[in-house]
Formats: C-alpha cells, sequence, structure tokens
C-alpha cells in the first residue's frame, strides 16, 4: 500500500464505518473487488439490463444507475437474503436491492458519498 | 439460493389471499413462494401491486411527521410479521432519541437499528428523510432487515494496524 493510501487509511479512522466505506470503497476499488470476496464485488450488466425504481424519489436516477451498472461498479452486499447492496458510483451510492445473475437491479435510495446515512443505534440494543 | 422459510410463506399467502381473486394466479404465486426462486422473485416488482404505500401520521418529540411505508418495505414488513405500528414505534423512538441528544435531523439517508418491541429481534430500518422544518417532517421507509449490518464482513477492506 503506498504512504498516500496509507495516510488516507489512518486519517478515515475517526470516521463511522458508513463514511469509511465512502472513501475506501473509492480508493481501494480494484483491490477490493480482486479479493475472492462475496461481500465486496464487481457488477458489470449488459444493455438487457432491467433497472427500476422503487421509490418515486430515486425515479430521476434510474438512467444514471443505468450507465453506472453497464460501465461496471463496485457493490458491498448489506444483506444476502434480500439482496440489499451499495453500488459506489463515482458521484453517488445508490442502495439497491438485486440479484446480479438477473440482471435486476430496483434503485430504493441513494446518497452523495459526502453525505452517508447516518447510523442510529439505540442504547443497549 | 435457499427457500423462504415456512412461517413467511405462510404469512405471505395469508396476506395474498386476501388480495388475489383469480385462484389460478394464487395457485401460480404459491408455487413460486415455494420453490429456491422465491427470495429473487420477492425483489422483482410482480408482486408490489399487491403491497401499497401505507401512509402513517405521528407526533413524537413535539413535532408532526408523515412516514410513508413504500411497497417494497410492505412487502418485508408481511414477510417477516412486523406491523406497521412496530415500525411507526421504532421511527417515533429514532426521533424522539435525536430530539433528547439534541441531534439534528437533516434530509437524507438514516440506518436505525433497534427493536420493533422489547423481546422481538433487533432489524435494520433503512429510512430517508425527505422533509423537514422545525415543527414537521416527512420520510419514508426504504427497506426492513432482520438483524445488523453485516459488520463483520465489512472488514473485508481492512485498515492497516496503527
Amino acid at each position: 500500500m503506498s504512504a498516500n493510501v496509507t495516510s488516507v487509511v489512518e486519517a478515515v479512522r475517526h470516521l463511522t464505518p458508513a463514511e469509511q466505506r465512502e472513501i475506501l470503497a473509492r480508493l481501494l476499488p480494484q483491490q477490493a473487488a480482486h479479493d475472492g470476496s462475496t461481500v465486496w464485488m464487481s457488477v458489470k450488466f449488459s444493455d438487457a439490463a432491467r433497472v427500476v425504481a422503487y421509490t418515486s424519489e430515486q425515479e430521476p436516477l434510474l438512467a444514471e444507475l443505468s450507465q453506472v451498472l453497464r460501465q461496471g461498479v463496485l457493490a458491498r452486499l448489506e444483506n444476502k437474503e434480500d439482496g440489499i447492496y451499495e453500488l459506489y458510483g463515482t458521484d453517488r451510492t445508490y442502495l439497491v436491492v438485486m440479484t446480479p445473475a438477473r440482471e435486476f437491479a430496483a434503485l430504493l435510495s441513494s446518497w452523495t458519498p459526502d453525505d452517508p446515512p447516518r447510523e442510529i443505534t439505540f442504547p443497549n440494543e | 439460493m435457499p427457500a423462504l422459510r415456512d412461517d413467511e410463506v405462510r404469512r405471505l399467502l395469508a396476506y395474498l389471499r386476501q388480495h388475489i381473486s383469480d385462484q389460478d394466479e394464487l395457485a401460480g404465486v404459491e408455487d413460486i413462494l415455494r420453490s429456491d426462486e422465491a427470495q429473487e422473485y420477492l425483489r422483482e416488482p410482480e408482486l408490489l401491486a399487491y403491497f401499497p404505500e401505507l401512509t402513517r401520521q405521528l407526533h413524537p418529540g413535539g413535532t408532526e411527521w408523515k412516514l410513508r411505508i413504500i411497497p417494497h418495505a410492505h412487502l418485508r414488513m408481511v414477510q417477516r410479521g412486523f406491523s406497521s405500528d412496530g415500525i411507526v414505534k421504532l421511527f417515533a423512538r429514532f426521533i424522539e432519541y435525536c430530539v433528547e441528544r439534541e441531534i439534528i435531523i437533516t434530509r437524507g439517508a438514516y440506518t436505525i437499528f433497534g427493536r420493533l418491541d422489547p423481546r422481538a429481534r433487533s432489524v435494520t430500518l433503512r429510512v430517508d428523510v425527505d422533509e423537514i422544518d422545525g415543527q414537521s417532517g416527512k420520510a419514508h421507509v426504504v427497506t426492513i432487515t432482520v438483524g445488523r449490518l453485516n459488520d463483520d464482513d465489512d472488514m473485508t477492506i481492512n485498515l492497516p494496524a496503527a
């Protein structure tokens, strides 16, 4: 790992896990994608892919997400049973329910890398 | 791909019997729900027409909130036997928790870890806050999953030792 990347890794240690993921996913996509991991993976869809939005708020972003999936994108599996993934595009992260083998993705939510989901855990839970 | 659990299939079929009158269609859906394709099938939009968006009004922490549960989250709620009241209460706890600790709620995505009741399993509630001012807010439930996020698995990208 280069000195520059190491310094960035050190700099993000104080951030929340979601904030760390936003940064590291964009720094280390190739390394992560070739880890053989079943959690972090590269996803690339063909022109035959089906991409839909499950909320009206996300519909304006469908064309952009389709383009990202056709170009190839780093994905992190968040929930295996439901097929929930985060997709790390250059300028936006997308929360989708997805079946890569069927080239199907449904957009649930999205955010810019500098405004990831805030995490709230109640005490004693 | 693992099949759905029996209790999940039973809940979904009990709900769908009240909403699908065509017995052939219902039998077809049941076949898929009992097959190894069920998990993938539930990700797709076909069944969402039977799970309309739910809207609830609540007044936690002295503010007025309108909470929508989108069709995908409604489906997951029925699949897992979660009540809309439980989800609304968890969201209200989130608002009250932030108010008590002076955490400013802004537009954007939130991940809430908690329980729908004290003896229930922990869940992860994904919520988008759409609008907010000093007196009121609008938000929608994006999805709800059982348990916490894959925190351990996240470490697949390993930070080097300090």
